[in-house]
């Protein structure tokens, strides 16, 4: 059994705006082993990148808050500590790719300036040893020419080489978690493909955990061990991977799936998800999925209900499955 | 067999490069570099490739909100130019024509004009036309609306107040309203999320047997294209490189381009495992193409005559193009 | 708490009845206006200085040019609030009419910078190519013109007079103005809109009226709001130069030009500081307004 390295349990952010409370991550829990991809998917707004900024602790103040649940590192609660002990975590031993790695990288400071950043600041790297250990770097992330690259700017890259870069500046020091948020949304296929066979070596070899958060449930069928289906702030399915594509159970997820074409058998017509996903400011007092399920009951539009195993690690929360509902 | 509604020969199209002290022309993108191609009456085109292969600008040039640079465009036996024989339609008579050919975009939030209302937008064009003065034509838009999946009401209001999804079908309704005959579908469901991509597509199928509409659909997923077009196109670098029917081209890829575009795609079901081609390096710029075959830095089957002679673009059975060596070789 | 929840489904409810009449980009811009304090107190004291200078015939103590010759350079009293000037002229009547030049100036010299402005620029914004270099080196030529040089020149051709200073504001001014439309416009067309327009077959000119005007209104409406401040500033100093607005018409800046006397700075006090006071109230509040304007009107400050 792998160690479990992240452990998060009934996280609960949300934001204040002019226009009310908006609960963006409303009681999420799950676990990250060591060596395990956790792949956690939904739509936009579904408070899966919030989840991770929650781990960070880098919810944008000062309108964004914790307000409950514990973030559990190797046994420490990451929101128990201190701001300054966070930032010596931060980068060291949970790091973080991001889905847009124009914005992501400085456009003033060369390649090995910004890697090289957090080796001095972290592991106390300087001068010629940081630069050789950013070229090696490079190298793990199959950048051709790393000794070149190093003193490049990041507009001389293209999109692909960039997202390398992220991925090689978040494995500067040896983390213990990686998040990668949507790391190859704003790639082309063929590059995407080049990226996701680098991260699953890398994942292998060094056996990071990983959380990948995306929308793509393609990422996820090639990734993931284990996936989190998020919907309205919640965990709606939680199982290994295998399980939420051939025993899927929750609406949800299956809609997701019927809704993408290459999940489809032959001339099988695609069914989608009737309306849209409820307004943060006016959620459905019961499931929040209700109002778009083909399933719904009465129950549903009244009862929230609650996250329960069905099968050893298959987790769901539906009515259908849960008793008292149908 | 169909008649075409679109032929499109040799179609280039060219933005130049501005350098230098006086900004003089230092080069070309060749954005699109001729490029032919029918459409027929009824059918979805799919258009697909990586960004900046030429794709978008191929849709815009074919209709022309892009000036061409060089070859031809036929719609509905009606040339619209003809760059190498100095043909023109006339200003008043593409205006005209515009009634027939409209445009789905691909970014919901650009595509309104946030200054006014959705009445306004989806008539604007109706107006225009003089079809039906200020008062019908709303009504019309309201009809439009709810033909798209929105309520009647929404006509009072402004973009900005409509999520990604019912600005698109906004869209939608906008390009509808003059009953076009041909529609291109500029990466459509691109930027929406995959419940709503699903809907979208649903909307934009039924609204095609219900109009009898033809789309020209530009996509870079392979998937949507899979389970939308009749034929596709697969474009890189400005050029074609193959072109066939969905089922062809998806039971038997011939270009190695096509090949590796298809392996890419991640896989739908994690207990398969899949044979991968991994493309090594990244597409060169368009401005300064590789010689011969453009496809050659990458090409896993690449060979000595793929450097320096450009592949001829040549059917290699019924109704399946492909631009390749490798073609030459096999058929020795 | 319960009362909290109740008051949010109040507004729910109130928003979803707001909804269905469609909030315009413009109400919003209004709304958050509305709660601007600085901007609203500068649109306020605007307004009133507006309506003194419209209903200056009826509130105006004393007539504009009326001489008392009893009571030259008459210090503050019950009769004439303001004291009076060299003339025996009431100090606060020529103020209230000098507010008709002053604002009046303001208006009409930022109304033909606007025309100019926004004309050029949005043609060279759309055309692009040859005409837009023709433009914008005009634009440069322009603005290579040291300001108040030309003004005063102009100024003594053609004499000075009220008009004059309306036509040399406005025809200096208006670059800045053309440059903003110019790459507002250049943005702009490049929108999937303007492209979605084109093919509905609208053509050039009702593209810009319809479709890019109305969305560079915004920064247009800044520029106009500060413009008017600064034609106020400019009028100012060239009356005060002797340039502008001739005697006995009253201007405030013509007004504060009795400062020039030293006598008038140190003993008269009444003479220049209300002028002077009445500027800078003026041109604060213009610029207060302006910029909730712009913050009001900025898309990317959302709610």
């Amino acid at each position: 059994m792998a160690k479990t390295v992240l452990k998060i349990e009934g996280l609960k952010t949300s934001f204040n705006t002019t226009a009310g409370l908006v609960r963006a991550v409303d009681g999420v829990s799950f676990s990250v082993d060591e060596g395990k991809v956790l792949g956690i998917v939904g739509e936009s707004g579904c408070g899966k990148s919030v989840t991770s900024l929650s781990v960070m602790r880098l919810v944008p103040k000062p309108n964004g808050h914790i307000t409950d649940g514990k973030i559990l590192f190797e046994g420490k609660d990451l929101l128990r500590i201190k701001e300054s002990e966070m930032r010596k975590i931060r980068g060291n031993h949970i790091a973080m790719i991001f889905q847009e790695p124009m914005t992501a990288l400085n456009p003033v400071f060369t390649i090995g300036n910004q890697i090289g950043e957090s080796l001095a600041l972290h592991q106390g790297l300087t001068g010629k040893k940081n630069v050789e250990r950013c070229i090696e770097l490079l190298k793990t992330v199959e950048i051709p020419r790393p000794d070149k690259v190093v003193d490049e700017y990041p507009h001389q890259l293209s999109g692909g080489m960039r997202q390398r870069v992220m991925i090689a500046m978040a494995l500067s020091c040896d983390p213990k978690i990686l998040i990668a948020d949507e790391p190859t949304t704003a790639l082309d296929v063929t590059i995407q493909a080049q990226v996701l066979e680098l991260m699953k070596e890398l994942n292998a070899k060094l056996g990071t955990a990983t959380m990948l958060i995306t929308h793509d449930l393609g990422v996820i069928a090639e990734m993931a061990d284990d996936v989190i289906v998020m919907y309205a702030g919640k965990v709606v399915e939680e199982a290994p991977v295998v399980n939420i594509f051939k025993t899927t159970k929750h609406p949800y997820t299956l809609g997701l799936l019927k809704s993408r074409p290459d999940m489809l058998d032959e001339d099988e017509k695609l069914s989608c998800i009737r309306g849209m996903v409820p307004s943060p400011y006016n959620m459905p007092k019961g499931c929040a999925f209700a109002p778009r399920c083909d399933k719904r009951m009465d129950i549903c539009d009244e009862k929230m209900p609650n996250l329960i195993e069905i099968e050893p690690g298959h987790k769901v929360r539906c009515w259908l499955f849960e008793e008292g509902g149908a | 067999m169909a008649k075409n509604l679109i032929e499109v020969r040799n179609l280039k199209k060219y933005f130049p490069i501005m350098g230098g002290v006086f900004s003089r022309k230092v080069g070309d993108v060749k954005a699109v570099d001729d490029i032919s191609f029918n459409i027929e009456e009824g059918e979805i085109f799919g258009l697909v490739g990586e960004s900046g292969c030429g794709k978008s600008t191929t849709g815009r040039t074919i209709i022309e909100l892009l000036d061409p640079t060089a070859g031809s465009v036929k719609f509905d036996d009606k040339v619209i130019y003809d760059i190498e024989n100095n043909v023109r339609m006339p200003r008043n008579e593409l205006q005209a024509l515009r009634r027939d050919m409209q445009i789905i975009f691909q970014d919901p939030y650009a595509s309104l004009n946030p200054r006014m209302n959705v009445g306004t937008i989806v008539s604007e064009g109706l107006v225009k036309h003089k079809i039906a003065n200020k008062k019908e034509a709303i009504e019309k838009a309201k009809e439009l609306l709810e033909l798209c999946g929105l309520s009647a009401d929404n006509v009072v209001k402004y973009p900005h107040e409509f999520s990604g999804g019912q600005r698109q079908r906004i869209g939608i309704a906008r390009a509808l309203a003059l009953q076009p005959k041909f529609i291109v579908c500029d990466e459509p469901i691109a930027a929406l999320d995959v419940s709503i991509q699903a809907q979208v597509l649903t909307l934009m199928q039924e609204l095609k047997e219900k109009f009898k509409l033809t789309y020209l659909f530009i996509s870079h997923d392979l998937s949507v294209i899979k389970y939308f077009c009749d034929r596709i196109a697969v474009m890189y670098l400005g050029s074609f490189v193959e072109l066939t029917t969905t089922k062809r081209l998806f039971e038997k890829p011939l270009h190695p381009y096509t090949q590796s575009l298809l392996s890419a795609t991640p896989k739908s079901d994690p207990t398969i495992t899949k044979e991968r081609i991994i493309l090594k390096g990244d597409v060169p710029s368009p401005a300064n193409p590789p010689k011969g075959c453009k496809f050659h830095t990458r090409c896993p089957q690449v060979m000595e005559m793929c450097k320096t002679v450009v592949p001829e673009f040549k059917e290699v059975e019924p109704g399946h193009t492909v631009s390749c060596h490798l073609m030459d070789l096999d058929a020795r | 708490m319960i009362n909290k929840d109740e008051n949010k489904l109040v507004n729910n409810e109130q928003e979803n009845r707001v909804t269905l009449k469609g909030i315009s980009p413009w109400k919003i811009a209004f709304t958050r206006l509305r709660k601007n304090k600085l901007a609203l107190t500068g649109l306020i004291v605007l307004s009133i200085l507006i309506f003194l200078a419209i209903t200056a015939d009826f509130i105006a103590p004393h007539g504009r040019d009326h001489i008392d010759l009893f009571n030259i350079n008459a210090a503050p009293s019950s009769e004439f609030l303001l004291g009076t000037d060299e003339l025996g002229r009431d100090i606060l009547s020529r103020l209230i009419y000098g507010g008709q030049v002053s604002l009046s100036v303001g208006l009409i010299a930022t109304s033909i910078a606007l025309v100019i402005g926004v004309t050029l620029g949005a043609i060279a914004g759309y055309a692009g190519g040859l005409i837009d270099n023709v433009i914008m080196r005009i634009v440069d030529i322009v603005m290579c013109f040291p300001f108040f040089v030309i003004a005063i020149v102009i100024a003594s051709i053609l004499g000075p007079s009220i008009w004059n200073v309306m036509f040399v504001i406005g025809a200096l001014s208006w670059t800045g103005l053309a440059r903003i439309v110019r790459a507002e416009i250049l943005t702009l067309k490049e929108k999937e809109f303007i492209e979605a327009a084109k093919s509905l077959g609208l053509e050039g000119h009702e593209i810009i009226t319809k479709h890019l005007l109305p969305n560079i209104l915004a920064p247009i409406l800044v520029f106009a709001t500060l413009g008017i401040a600064g034609a106020i500033l400019v009028e100012a100093g060239l009356s005060f130069l002797g340039f502008g607005v001739r005697q006995p018409q009253p201007s405030w800046g013509n007004m504060i030009s009795a400062a020039q006397s030293m006598t008038v700075l140190r003993l008269r006090w009444w003479q220049w500081i209300p002028p002077g006071f009445l500027i800078f109230i003026t041109v604060l509040s213009i610029n207060f307004l302006g910029d909730g304007l712009r913050d009001a009107l900025d898309p990317r400050l959302k709610q």
